[in-house]
């Protein structure tokens, strides 16, 4: 039989323990350490990405509607959480950030769910996109929904109402801040100060909504009537027609 | 007032209270010395006595397959052997009954609380039980041997050419010449009795019938509450009575005539044999198998003793 | 009196018994770690029982498996009153990654009443140490209830 640490055993007896004094002298965890989640509510912009990245689906969320807006609640399960911090990774907003708080310990699972919940009122306006686009496609890029379509080629730009979520991604990540959830300003047809009263106009118009007087030097539309054919615009000798934003 | 006295020695001193309280006293000492040779904190000296509490204050399930009144009657018989044999030893001075075969009658009584451990083990049906009841009967054979032949060593010594087994004799043949561990034909047999001190006790590297991790405990897998609290407390009581054993056989010489001063020095050359041959030991040993264990005692540990034997029949 | 010394040591010298039931042993390499001279929890009296007849505490890591869910209740018959069952990690309590899957039966909620759940993936030794702690409390009280 052989004795190889006899030596070491009988010096530790005269040395102190190794051991750490844990209750009784706190500890804080080292830096980077993915621990309790905390929730901001107030950065949170309800995109949804973290629901999205979440492995075990620890998140949830919860809509009610209250006078004024709507009420998002959202969830945070530590008894379902793996702590892997892509939540984190994903925020832009930084609301969802992991602590170095170790001691998540509970007698009740209900005491192990980190919740936050805001207001959110209801934003007047549909999405936008002011002149001055330049059709990069970063809002499409980060649309968590995918509800924006930019076509380089084309030109174009066009978002679906019904998909949009109204989280404000886009608005943040536009380089030429064209984009906003600005009620558009109504137009229609105007008539400008260059008015000889021809009457081409009325004569044109395919509905009759145009109505011209020259005896009295009056020029009106039915708004109710007009669909914005742009035929008057094109036939005025004028040129004093045009489409314009109206009160 | 003869049977008060009796009475007294077996319930009190060195009877039950006193060999219980020195046992997890030992015990304790045993394991928060362990945890310091580890560079750890380890438990506080009561703690055995926690433990003991603690068991008391737990269900006993008896199993189904289990023989109900030898499975809960085994631990008491094994409480009971270790409380005579507490009784019959010296405490270096102070000798309860003087006797004149102790050691023959010892030898019979120490083999009871292993058996008692093996039946108990049997009884609870259990298929593990049954692997740690074996390699128990296997220990006990291994260090039996070792063990006749130390003690056939001291008597002889002390007796002469008729071989005294008396331990009143021994101590009082020690008080006049010094202790037997002065001799030198006896130190190979005090060396064998250091070995097989931790073989008898059951502490690691030689508690093959109880390892935990690999047969689930063994004989006691079935046990819970008061009856496994009493085995707990036999194992702890076994190393009181080893060491004091090995203080009444080689050590002898130390006795003053005062009493209280014999126990105090007897509680302290318990505790520091504890601490040489068992606690250093488990420290930096892992566990002997049970064949390792076997061919240990019967060659290293037997061959001490029986080198002893036959220094001390040459008449050195 | 010694009722009260009874209970006492109840929270004094708590017995673990460790079940596995399919974890990836992350947790439990964490809770053997607290054995460990660094945690030492064998200073508030924990050990290791071979048995689950010497347990007071269960501890129990990794997502209800459907093989093992019945081992894991016939282990708990098992166990003499009184005890407490403690979970480590987000295995036990939602079956964490694995959630849905054909052969995973967390929560164990649905069969057995969990005394302390301990959070994390995986759980910090301190915080083990803390929940083992806040068990034997749970023991003492269940102690004393058997007492009435």
């Amino acid at each position: 039989m052989m004795f190889p640490f006899i030596k070491e055993a009988v010096a530790n007896l005269f040395s102190r323990p190794s051991t750490e004094n844990f209750p009784a002298q706190p500890v804080t965890a080292k830096p980077g350490y993915r621990g309790r989640i905390n929730y901001d509510p107030e950065k949170c912009i309800n995109c949804g990405m973290c629901i999205k990245v979440c492995s075990p689906a620890a998140i949830t969320r919860e809509f009610e509607d209250v006078e004024g807006g709507q009420k998002i609640t959202y969830h945070f399960d530590l008894t379902s959480c793996t702590f892997c911090g892509t939540c984190q990774d994903f925020c832009e907003e930084k609301a969802v950030t992991l602590s170095d708080d170790y001691l998540m310990f509970a007698e009740n699972k209900e005491d192990l769910i980190v919740s936050g919940t805001r207001i959110k009122e209801k934003v007047k306006g549909k999405l936008t996109c002011a002149d001055g686009c330049i059709y990069c496609g970063l809002c499409a890029r980060n649309c968590p929904e995918n509800a924006i379509t930019v076509d380089r080629a084309s030109k174009s730009w066009s978002v679906d109402h019904d998909k949009c979520i109204q989280c404000g991604k886009c608005i943040s990540k536009c380089p030429k801040k064209v984009l906003s959830f600005a009620e558009p300003a109504p137009e229609g047809v105007i008539c400008g100060s260059d008015c000889v009263f021809c009457g081409l106009c009325a004569k044109k118009c395919p509905v009759g909504a145009i109505t011209v007087d020259r005896a009295t030097k009056s020029w009106s539309i039915d708004r109710e009537k007009c669909v914005q054919c742009g035929l008057c615009i094109k036939s005025c000798p004028k040129k004093t027609l045009s489409m314009g934003p109206i009160e | 007032m003869e049977y008060l006295k009796i009475l007294f020695n077996i319930l009190v001193f060195p009877g039950c209270l006193f060999v219980g309280a020195m046992g997890l006293l030992l015990s304790g000492i045993d394991r928060k010395v362990l945890a310091r040779m580890q560079k750890r904190v380890g438990p506080p000296i009561i703690q055995p006595l926690y433990d003991f509490l603690k068991l008391l204050g737990k269900e006993t399930i008896v199993p189904k397959a289990a023989n109900r009144k030898v499975f809960l009657g085994a631990p008491v018989v094994g409480f009971a052997a270790l409380v005579v044999t507490a009784a019959l030893i010296p405490v270096l001075g102070y000798r309860a009954f003087e006797g004149s075969a102790d050691l023959i009658v010892l030898l019979y009584l120490l083999t009871i609380p292993a058996v008692a451990l093996i039946i108990g083990g049997s009884s609870s049906g259990n298929p593990y039980a049954g692997i740690g009841i074996s390699r128990e009967m296997v220990t006990m054979m291994s260090y039996e041997l070792p063990l006749i032949c130390i003690f056939l060593a001291v008597a002889k010594k002390v007796g002469g050419s008729t071989l005294c087994f008396s331990l009143s004799q021994i101590a009082a043949y020690q008080q006049a010449n010094g202790s037997l561990i002065g001799c030198v034909s006896l130190l190979p047999a005090a060396a064998a009795m250091l070995l097989v001190i931790p073989a008898e006790v059951g502490t690691q590297p030689f508690d093959v019938a109880e390892a935990e991790t690999e047969i689930l405990e063994g004989p006691l897998i079935e046990y819970s509450g008061a009856p496994l609290a009493v085995f707990k407390l036999n194992t702890s009581m076994k190393m009181y009575i080893m060491t004091a054993l090995f203080s009444a056989l080689f050590l002898g010489g130390l006795a003053t005539g005062v009493t209280a001063l014999d126990v105090l020095i007897q509680v302290l050359l318990c505790i520091a044999l504890t601490l040489i041959c068992m606690t250093t030991i488990h420290a930096v040993t892992a566990r002997l198998k049970i064949e390792h264990l076997f061919k240990f005692y019967w060659t290293v540990v037997a061959g001490l003793a029986a080198l002893s034997l036959v220094l001390v029949w040459l008449g050195f | 009196m010694i009722k009260k010394a009874i209970a006492n040591s109840m929270q004094k010298s708590p017995w673990l018994y460790h079940v596995n039931t399919g974890s990836c042993n992350g947790c439990d390499i964490e809770l053997v770690a607290c054995l460990t001279p660094r945690y030492d929890v064998e200073r508030f009296g924990f050990k290791l029982a071979g048995s689950p007849r010497h347990a007071d505490i269960v501890v129990v890591s990794g997502p209800i498996t459907s093989q093992s869910k019945e081992r894991l209740l016939r282990t708990l018959e098992q166990v003499p009153e009184p005890y407490c069952i403690v979970t480590l990690g987000s295995c036990p309590q939602s079956g964490n990654v694995f959630k849905g899957s054909y052969s995973v039966e967390a929560p164990i909620d649905k069969f057995c009443h969990v005394d302390v759940a301990i959070a994390g993936c995986t759980v910090k030794p301190e915080a083990v140490i803390a929940g083992l702690y806040k068990a034997t409390e749970i023991l003492k009280k269940k102690r004393e209830a058997m007492n009435k």
